[in-house]
């Protein structure tokens, strides 16, 4: 592909399009067979709309809806879709579209936080749903929505943390259980969630800072691990923790919005994870998430523990020392 | 979407595959509403566990299929086996862990019997799966989860060996190094191993790494974690010439001034009162400021250290500030200005 | 033979060679009306793979450009399960015949492995393998740190594109070790370049040989595809004479019924020739054996390398248990007429010695020996022979190097089969706007023909 092909500015109307469209290709196999990731889609989408200043871009009273109806009466969470199983997952992308709506009140909180604090295991850890697989990944889940709902209290907060703190490797990075290799969106979930614990006492800042500012390949992009490919999504990932640990000028801003820029598709909108390939609405959101931690001109702030409008974490009072790239002006 | 190349569909193109994909669609939305249906009305049939077969087989990330499944299989349909077609479906690895964990026992005299062979060919698809993908995080994530809880368990020595195979294999291979670095620790901690002596084995190893591909940053993150705190004078002392010959040899490598800057600082840290802590701090200085140069995008990195180091000295010679002029004698006045700097930046970064 | 009864074909090609037998697979495909003629009963020519009794058979009758035959016998146990290659060769992982051979498909009528060592022989009596690959090198106990350093930093610049950049100026000085010391530096870093661009595609080692005695092998598989596209094939008749009209050639075959004509021909001049010798054992199946200048004293050239290519069960061209040793050294003068055996058995027992145990060194079964002489056509590009008006076009594909180095010879077969294949398309007209366009097109066409079915 021809470099000067590739887009070096944010095509906003288009990616609002895209993702306006995404529910409406019902006649695409592809939108079926990603029906368990429907409520995480929207999610994305949402915050990508919120972040690139479209908030009212989805018909709101039909997405909460359509959230009500993956209800799982039994369980007490939410279903990706009618009729699937609950998951931590789903339940957590349900309460953060519906805080992004301020709409919380349309749902059994209570409930809910139950379902939560009852996946936590004696060592700390959450599973992600009955069936008991454990990741650091759904710990973070947890934290990140019981905050969100106000019942951090309700959880074994140090339990949590000690656990989170046994997966720390002698490169600062973590895992996704223990005794697993840094990966960078393991380091994200981590970070996330002792910061809002009020814990980054377990993170070794300038170890994990220099593992994260290695990730920069040469050509801007982020990897998510010593000697592999770049990939968008773990711009935001990196991008995140390195904010979290206010070290996002160790790596070169410029050449990494650059290399999220040129993964656009300029006819079709979306971000993908190289140039040139397919775009979904998982990396358009990281893509544009990332954008908004790097100070893109016209984005709205992005609190990169939440991954949701900064403005919305800050009006509930949540927000922690993390520290974005000043905006620019265009 | 990971990895899939974006093409360019005319619109009469497009037209012609939503076509063909009206037969399949409707055909795997009746196979989800039948199987939703027959969860719904908790039927565990063997047929029902053939139909959720089908549905995975088409989209191996529906998870509520995978619980269905797991249901069916508790109430009382043996065990089942599967070829892993998609290693990077998280839903699977955890299927197959939650089947080991179901086994029932064997017959009596062998209660093990029906796991042990169960574990075994777990590790056999593990290692097909890491000679497909060496760097399948799931992959390795499972191998230690089954080392961990094979009810006969293998000797880690043999696992040591296997990371040694994979590496020498490939040694960009960081998943291989970093399982070597938790097998070594294990082995070291119980007494299985002799430290001292195999901490030069990996020494002698990781050299010969980092001479054939000083870029190779894998080798260099390994290498680190054998320095350890750096409490060794001895070892830190030998690795950073060892380090210095390389540069001198290779003397655009970044790594070898990263990891020289890494070292001396530690030497510093550690063992000051045993040095010229004036030059090294000057060496230190020499080589940020080399890096700055080299790799630019991380540049404010190589700052952002070369000003700590600035601070640990005002830190040591805090009490006699004329004896720190001294050593740092040949510009006495730029120095004292990047102290006072230093320590603004120093204050607002531990506060903040 | 000819479904239209009338034997009149656009082009027919004489001799079934590698180069040759590419060529009626893409010309078939692309269209042209093909006859394929060979004198021999079996395929390959020049490169073909023979049975032990067809080898046989082959040095009794007179080969031109072959001499001083000899041989320690006539029978062998097993003799069928032999596939003895005239032209014993490699196929480097990256090159124009792998490309060849795996976008047409025709890499799917045969089998193929690696390669599994390439080593060199030291004046010590041993041997070293060359390490070809960044792990080889990691993993090598013989080579210093500095050196791994500085060994890995020539092979990146090696396998990097080189030209052009100022390491080359005053390229004399530089010494390579596997090649004698008044070759050439430039050539010499291709080959370098092509053997390290080729490790790793298919496994470690950067050479494939093929099935059933390689480069024999692999042009049938060419003829299969050409004749699937409808090319006729007529084997084992001598060519009575070839006459030629005013737009026309006429061949008549032996104890064959009608003329055969065509308006263009594509022969070489000269008939089969090729380079070969064998013999058994040794514990690996597959490898390579450089004998550097002076490695090996007495009886060992001082001046060029000899090879040494070993190849077992595992290339499905010989029994269980047995191996089949091509030994090659070039001749810098043609002094006389030196004794290939005098010349070459001096390697044939280095080789040997390598396999010894307990019982002393392993004796060969069989063995030949013979010289091959160079082609007189050396021209590097074929040329069409429309010399007169009145002579119908004829175009002579350019000889194949000579069977060392051993990678060498299939690639230029595949390199000189597209050359006769566009000027073959030019002479009959075939494409009249862009030309170059279209033949590059048509030439993409036929590798990409059937090779993702």
């Amino acid at each position: 592909m021809n470099r000067e092909q590739l887009p070096s500015t944010l095509l906003t109307s288009l990616h609002v399009s895209y993702i306006q469209n995404l529910g409406k290709s019902t006649d695409d196999l592809a939108y079926h067979l990603t029906a368990h990731l429907r409520l995480n889609a929207i999610y994305w989408g949402l915050t990508a709309l919120f972040v690139m200043g479209h908030p009212d871009a989805l018909e709101k009273e039909d997405v909460i809806q359509y959230i009500q109806s993956c209800w799982v009466e039994e369980a007490g969470g939410f279903a990706p879709h009618p009729g699937h199983d609950v998951h931590i997952l789903d339940t957590l992308s349900a309460i953060q579209i519906l805080v992004m709506y301020d709409a919380l009140d349309r749902i059994d909180i209570p409930r809910v936080v139950k379902f939560i604090v009852s996946l936590q295991q004696p060592s700390g850890v959450f599973a992600g749903d009955s069936f008991g697989e454990i990741d650091t990944r759904f710990t973070y889940i947890a934290i990140n929505a019981l905050s969100l709902l106000g019942c951090l209290d309700q959880m074994d907060r140090d339990g949590a943390a000690n656990y989170i703190k046994q997966c720390r490797n002698f490169d600062g990075g973590f895992g996704r259980c223990i005794g697993a290799e840094s990966h960078s969106a393991q380091v994200f979930v981590c970070v996330a969630a002792l910061a809002i614990l009020d814990r980054l006492d377990e993170v070794d800042g300038d170890t994990l800072g220099w593992w994260l500012s290695e990730r920069q390949l040469p050509n801007g992009g982020l990897n998510g691990r010593p000697e592999k490919l770049e990939d968008v999504c773990y711009s935001f990932w990196v991008l995140s923790a390195m904010s979290i640990l206010h070290k996002i000028p160790w790596i070169d801003a410029e050449k990494l919005t650059a290399f999220i820029l040129s993964c656009q598709d300029p006819e079709k909108g979306g971000i993908s994870d190289r140039p040139g390939n397919m775009t979904d609405v998982f990396h358009t959101n990281f893509g544009v998430a990332a954008l908004s931690i790097l100070g893109y001109p016209g984005l709205v702030d992005l609190d990169p523990v939440y991954c949701m409008p900064a403005h919305i974490i800050e009006a509930k009072g949540l927000q922690k020392g993390w520290k974005n790239l000043q905006r620019r002006v265009e | 979407m990971h990895n899939v190349k974006r093409v360019h569909l005319s619109p009469e193109a497009i037209a012609a595959k939503k076509l063909r994909e009206q037969s399949k669609i409707k055909e795997y939305l009746a196979l989800t509403d039948e199987v939703v249906a027959k969860k719904k009305s908790n039927d565990w049939s063997r047929d029902t566990l053939d139909l959720t077969t089908r549905i995975l087989r088409i989209n191996p990330e529906f998870f509520t299929a995978w619980n269905y499944r797991r249901n069916i299989l508790l109430s009382g349909i043996f065990p089942e086996r599967y070829r892993m077609t998609h290693p990077k479906v998280y839903w699977i690895w955890n299927h197959r862990r939650w089947c080991l964990e179901n086994t029932p026992s064997g017959p009596e005299g062998n209660l093990n019997g029906w796991r042990q062979t169960n574990w075994d060919r777990e590790m056999f698809v593990v290692d097909k799966m890491l000679d497909a993908d060496s760097r399948n995080f799931m992959a390795w994530d499972y191998r230690r989860y089954c080392l961990v809880n094979m009810p006969v368990p293998r000797p880690e020595t043999a696992e040591l060996a296997y990371t040694t195979r994979k590496i020498e294999a490939n040694f960009s291979n960081f998943s291989a190094w970093h399982q070597r670095s938790k097998v070594l620790s294990s082995l070291w901690a119980s007494g299985k191993l002799d430290s001292s002596k195999s901490r030069e084995d990996e020494f002698e190893l990781v050299r010969n790494a980092m001479y054939t591909d000083p870029n190779d940053q894998s080798v260099w993150i390994y290498h680190r974690w054998l320095i350890g705190g750096g409490d060794d004078k001895a070892i830190l002392d030998r690795e950073i010439g060892v380090i210095q010959e390389l540069l001198d040899e290779q003397s655009d490598s970044k790594w070898c001034m990263d990891s020289l800057v890494h070292y001396k600082r530690l030497l510093l840290k550690n063992h000051s009162s045993s040095l010229d802590v004036a030059s090294l701090q000057s060496e230190c200085r020499e080589l940020l400021g080399k890096l700055r140069v080299l790799d630019p995008a991380r540049q404010r990195r190589y700052e952002e250290i070369g000003k700590i180091s600035y601070i640990s000295v005002v830190q040591r010679y805090s009490n006699d500030n004329m004896a720190f002029l001294n050593v740092q004698g040949h510009r006495p006045f730029n120095i004292s200005f990047n102290i006072a700097s230093t320590l603004a930046v120093a204050g607002r970064t531990t506060t903040a | 033979m000819d479904s239209d009864g009338e034997g009149a074909f656009q082009v027919i090609l004489v001799g079934t060679g590698l180069t040759e037998s590419i060529t009626a697979a893409a010309l078939a495909k692309a269209g042209v009306k093909v006859a394929h003629i060979d004198q021999n009963p079996y395929y390959g020519a020049r490169e073909a793979s023979l049975s032990f009794e067809e080898l046989i058979q082959w040095q009794t009758s007179p080969r031109p450009g072959f001499s001083s035959f000899s041989r320690s016998g006539d029978l062998i146990e097993q003799p069928r399960a032999y596939s003895i290659s005239l032209a014993p060769s490699l196929i480097p992982s990256n090159g124009p015949l792998i490309d060849a051979l795996v976008a047409s498909g025709v890499s799917r009528y045969g089998g193929f492995r690696l390669i599994e060592r390439v080593c060199v022989y030291t004046p010590s009596g041993t041997i070293k393998a060359v390490p070809g690959s960044k792990e080889d090198i990691f993993k090598n106990k013989d080579i210093s740190l500095v050196d791994k350093r500085r060994l890995m930093r020539f092979l990146m610049f090696a396998a990097d594109d080189f030209e052009g950049k100022k390491e080359l100026e005053g390229s004399r000085r530089f010494s390579i070790s596997r090649v004698p010391s008044d070759y050439p530096t430039l050539p010499a870093l291709h080959r370098l370049r092509r053997y390290l661009r080729s490790a790793g595609r298919y496994g470690a080692s950067p050479f494939l040989i093929g099935h059933y005695g390689s480069a024999g092998e692999i042009a049938q598989g060419f003829c299969r595809t050409a004749a699937v596209s409808g090319a006729v094939y007529v084997l084992g008749r001598d060519i009575e004479s070839i006459t030629h009209s005013e737009s026309s050639h006429v061949l008549r075959l032996a104890d064959f019924p009608e003329p055969l004509s065509c308006s263009l021909l594509i022969s070489s001049q000269s008939s089969p020739n090729s380079d070969a010798s064998d013999e058994p054992p040794r514990p690996l199946d597959t490898a390579v054996i450089v004998f550097p200048p002076s490695s090996l004293s007495p009886g060992g050239s001082t001046t060029v390398s000899a090879t040494a290519l070993l190849t077992g069960e595992g290339t499905m061209s010989c029994p269980r248990g047995k191996w089949i040793l091509y030994l090659a050294l070039p001749l810098p003068d043609a002094e006389g007429s030196p004794d290939p055996r005098t010349l070459l058995a001096p390697y044939l027992d280095a080789v040997l010695a390598l396999g010894s145990d307990a019982d002393g060194p392993p004796t060969p079964l069989f063995s030949t020996f013979y010289l091959q002489h160079p082609s007189s056509t050396a021209e590097p590009t074929p040329t069409a022979g429309t010399t007169l008006e009145i002579a119908p076009p004829h175009i002579a594909p350019s000889s194949l190097p000579p069977v060392l180095p051993l990678p060498d010879m299939g690639d230029a077969a595949a390199v000189h089969a597209e050359a006769v294949f566009r000027a073959a398309l030019a002479v009959l007209g075939i494409d009249d706007e862009d030309e170059h366009q279209d033949d590059e097109a048509r030439w993409q066409e036929f590798l990409a023909s059937d090779g993702n079915a």
